[in-house]
């Protein structure tokens, strides 16, 4: 490079403007030329007077008020780097910041972790009733009450079956005995002095003897019963026996209207299964038709039959 | 219903934050889940379906009760008592005691963070899912996913810096 080709490039070699090669030969020339060198030198320190030295962190400053801070950025990115879900490009970034940052990389192995606990806390054990009582709750009414019942029955031959049932069940009485006949108000309570009195005043006669209060109660009984068989009892068996005979009459008079009914039920429950909406309806009329000349039959009386069969030749 | 019980009855407590509440809760929605099955026809989507129905009716019951119970009734005990069908006596300490520091981290978090990883993160619905779920924007609720993951790491941590390490 001689003083003119360098002289030309003065400016952008003291800008640091030029390529390596340049450069290389300018700086060769500067060590061979004292002219050229001092002109550099004089330059330069004029060049470099006029132009300030910018204070320390101003590049950082600049950054973090038109980007943000490091972390920042980062963080908006963290649970996409834990996820595995960023381009390449980005992913070594963030795995050099991570690796490089006390802040952000306890946070992504946190972020990890709970990844790993976060899905097991999905699920939780039920007690073992809880299908039983949810089927229960879906049942119709019917097959519920069924199963209440038999939890019932289930529960109450588990309390018979206990051992302490005896001595509870005495416990128990003993309790009600002692409320029906101890308690001042009670309507018994004057019955074990009534009794005491009785047997200490008359005490030679027993209740059963011939004559006694339990023989003379047992006779009033029997002469009471007999009179009421002997008033109704006759009437009794007479007046059933003529409804079994009338009922069995008016069974073997509705024989028609029965096999009518039977037949047209056939009718509507094939029309059912063949999904026939017309041929159900019309089954449906004549099973009530057939139903309600059933009822007639069997509501009639003897007296409007024969007014029937009198107005039948005036029809 | 016996492949549900755990995910809807672990919805359940996640709301309602009391083991007989979510039991009670989650029995009603299985009763009412089999009175809507009829109209369902979808079975790939059964599991979000059914998940968004419980969160519908646990809603209901949180505002019927009008008041959220306090954050102690979390019950961190109860929490551990209830615990998944996981093998291992030691492991199942440890992740135990881990299980208790999130069940705290996540009281101290905001109703609308928590529900995020509820929905995400515990549950695993899709973003499209919980988009459809809460009628919010997907773009919405992938940032809010991201913040609320955030907001636990950084809660965890500060209850137990050892967490992760």
């Amino acid at each position: 490079m001689n003083c003119l080709e360098f002289q030309d490039r003065l400016n952008d070699f003291l800008d640091r403007k030029l390529g390596a090669c340049q450069s290389d030969a300018a700086e060769q020339h500067l060590l061979e030329c004292p002219h050229c060198r001092d002109m550099t030198e004089l330059l330069g320190d004029s060049r470099i007077s006029t132009r300030p030295e910018p204070p320390a962190g101003l590049t950082e400053a600049i950054l973090r008020r038109t980007s943000g801070s490091t972390c920042e950025s980062a963080r908006g990115m963290l649970c996409d780097h834990v996820d595995h879900a960023l381009p390449s490009v980005d992913a070594e970034l963030m795995q050099l910041h991570v690796e490089a940052c006390g802040d952000c990389r306890p946070l992504a192995r946190a972020l990890a972790r709970m990844g790993e606990d976060l899905p097991a806390m999905a699920e939780l054990d039920t007690d073992a009733h809880f299908i039983d009582d949810v089927l229960v709750a879906t049942l119709p009414r019917r097959k519920r009450l069924a199963r209440r019942l038999a939890a019932f029955q289930q529960g109450w031959s588990r309390l018979l079956q206990r051992p302490r049932l005896a001595l509870e069940g005495a416990y128990l009485g003993s309790l009600v005995l002692l409320l029906i006949f101890w308690v001042p108000n009670s309507p018994l309570a004057a019955v074990p002095r009534r009794t005491l009195e009785m047997v200490r005043t008359n005490p030679m006669v027993e209740l059963g003897d011939e004559g006694g209060p339990v023989a003379k109660l047992e006779a009033r009984v029997s002469s009471g019963a007999r009179r009421a068989w002997e008033a109704t009892g006759h009437r009794v068996a007479s007046t059933s026996g003529e409804m079994a005979a009338d009922l069995s009459q008016r069974y073997h008079k509705v024989e028609g209207p029965r096999r009518d009914l039977r037949r047209h039920g056939a009718d509507a429950l094939d029309a059912a299964l063949d999904a026939d909406a017309s041929a159900f309806k019309i089954s449906l009329d004549r099973m009530g038709g057939d139903l309600s000349a059933l009822w007639r039959e069997m509501v009639s009386t003897p007296d409007s039959e024969n007014q029937d069969n009198e107005a039948e030749p005036r029809c | 219903m016996r492949r549900f019980q755990g995910r809807i009855y672990g919805l359940a407590f996640h709301y309602m934050r009391n083991a007989e509440e979510a039991r009670d809760m989650a029995q009603e929605i299985f009763i009412q889940i089999y009175r809507k099955l009829d109209s369902f026809n979808d079975e790939e989507n059964l599991l979000p379906w059914m998940l968004r129905l419980a969160r519908n009716r646990c809603i209901d019951r949180l505002r019927r009760l009008k008041t959220r119970p306090p954050a102690e009734d979390v019950l961190v005990e109860e929490a551990q008592e209830i615990t998944d069908s996981r093998p291992g006596p030691e492991e199942e300490y440890v992740a135990g005691g881990r299980r208790q520091l999130l069940y705290r981290a996540l009281d101290e978090m905001s109703e609308m963070n928590r529900e995020m990883i509820l929905l995400k993160d515990i549950q695993g619905l899709e973003l499209s899912e919980i988009s459809r779920m809460l009628r919010l924007p997907l773009g919405t609720v992938k940032s809010r996913s991201h913040r609320a993951r955030l907001e636990l790491a950084t809660k965890v941590r500060a209850l137990d810096p050892s967490y992760g390490v």
